[in-house]
């Protein structure tokens, strides 16, 4: 089937999962995209932690519902990692899990920055991270870790106003600055010695390897493929907005640069320089059809928040 | 195919966004970093119907199926 059939049918089955299936709860189901093989196209994907997770009759009803064009696997337990909880000990760092209080999802802590105007130390996320999308007012409460990981949540951070909208004419970012909350410890080194990073950033073609620090894979390296991408990302509900200069980004691994919950790390390139954040990935593409990672080039976003990176 | 400058790679790319606008297939169109110099990348949702060229005024164009990209 077509990505767009697959798409759709993903979102059907787990609409139904998610009510219930003959009075049965599947909540452990995941249900995604199997992008496409040599020997098959698009397939709906079906990730279940266990046999027991996954009985006949759920195993029938996708079957059905696919006409048998879904990858259904046993995976185990699946779990993030890269999601450092706060505690008396140990500081909030860059990589670490985020949202906005309103948003029932996770991004990641990008890096720390005082912003120019009157010295304001606070840190650097996606919009759709720590603004909601737009709907994120001035003030609003931005928390670690994010509703949706596990640990003892804390206040870290309040939404600064006047961050770039994403409705709005030719927009280039998706980024937001919130305030660091009083008193909370954090630190602005790198969370890897190996993989340091410094204050100075440079354009998209100065150097092609890079790494990041995100909230679901830790680090991850990969090489620049291309820049001044004038991309359409997909939004909540389905919204599409036209992002221009973006910063794509192709991994080094036989896994993903970046998945979902890594939005807002920063891109670094190997000798250090900040050059992107992380905003988007995509179905298909890219070294072994992992899909490809997405990036706001990282001076339009210093510039539209008036910060000063800190390392 | 000759990688071509930042400059020729830049025109070309403005040449592609015009040959392809309104397309439903496109996704994206950019600068691709290729070795030794640059190209045009353009991204498809799916596979177009008829094949884009291998250049575009000598400069190499590169096309890859992404599927949509989606927030993170």
């Amino acid at each position: 089937m077509d990505l767009e059939s697959a798409t759709n049918l993903k979102r059907e089955l787990q609409s139904i999962f998610a009510i219930r299936v003959r009075g049965v709860t599947y909540g452990k189901l995941a249900f995604g995209v199997a992008a496409p093989t040599a020997a098959a196209d698009y397939r709906v994907a079906v990730r279940a932690p266990s046999e027991e997770d996954f009985p006949d009759e759920a195993r029938r009803l996708v079957e059905q519902m696919t006409a048998g064009e879904a990858d259904v696997r046993v995976v185990g337990s699946v779990r993030a990692i890269g999601a450092p909880a706060l505690s008396a000990n140990r500081c909030v760092s860059v990589g670490a899990s985020i949202a906005h209080y309103l948003c029932n999802s996770a991004g990641t802590l990008g890096f720390f920055a005082r912003r120019e105007s009157d010295g304001a130390i606070g840190f650097v996320s996606c919009n759709h991270v720590i603004a909601a999308e737009d709907r994120g007012q001035d003030g609003d409460e931005i928390l670690h870790p994010a509703p949706m990981d596990h640990g003892d949540r804390s206040v870290i951070g309040h939404l600064v106003k006047g961050y770039p909208l994403l409705d709005r004419t030719d927009p280039v970012v998706d980024c937001a600055f919130a305030r660091l909350v009083s008193g909370t410890p954090y630190d602005v080194s790198s969370p890897d010695p190996e993989y340091a990073i410094v204050a100075t950033d440079v354009p998209p073609f100065a150097e092609r390897e890079v790494f990041k620090f995100g909230r679901t894979t830790g680090l991850t390296t990969g090489h620049i493929t291309a820049f001044d991408l004038d991309t359409e990302i997909v939004y909540s509900h389905n919204k599409t907005i036209c992002l221009r200069q973006q910063i794509e980004i192709d991994s080094t691994a036989a896994s993903s640069f970046a998945v979902g919950g890594d939005s807002g790390s920063l891109v670094v390139t190997r000798l250090g320089h900040p050059v992107g954040l992380v905003c988007a990935a995509s179905a298909a593409g890219g070294y072994k059809n992992h899909g490809l990672a997405y990036a706001n080039p990282i001076r339009p976003v210093l510039d539209a928040l008036g910060v000063t990176l800190l390392v | 195919m000759i990688p071509a400058t930042i400059e020729e790679a830049l025109s070309a790319k403005a040449k592609v966004a015009e040959m392809l606008k309104g397309s439903p297939e496109l996704v994206a169109t950019g600068i691709a970093v290729l070795d030794g110099g640059f190209g045009v990348k353009v991204n498809l949702r799916k596979r177009m119907a008829s094949p884009l060229p291998a250049d575009i005024d000598g400069v190499p164009l590169v096309v890859e199926v992404t599927g949509n990209l989606s927030i993170h």
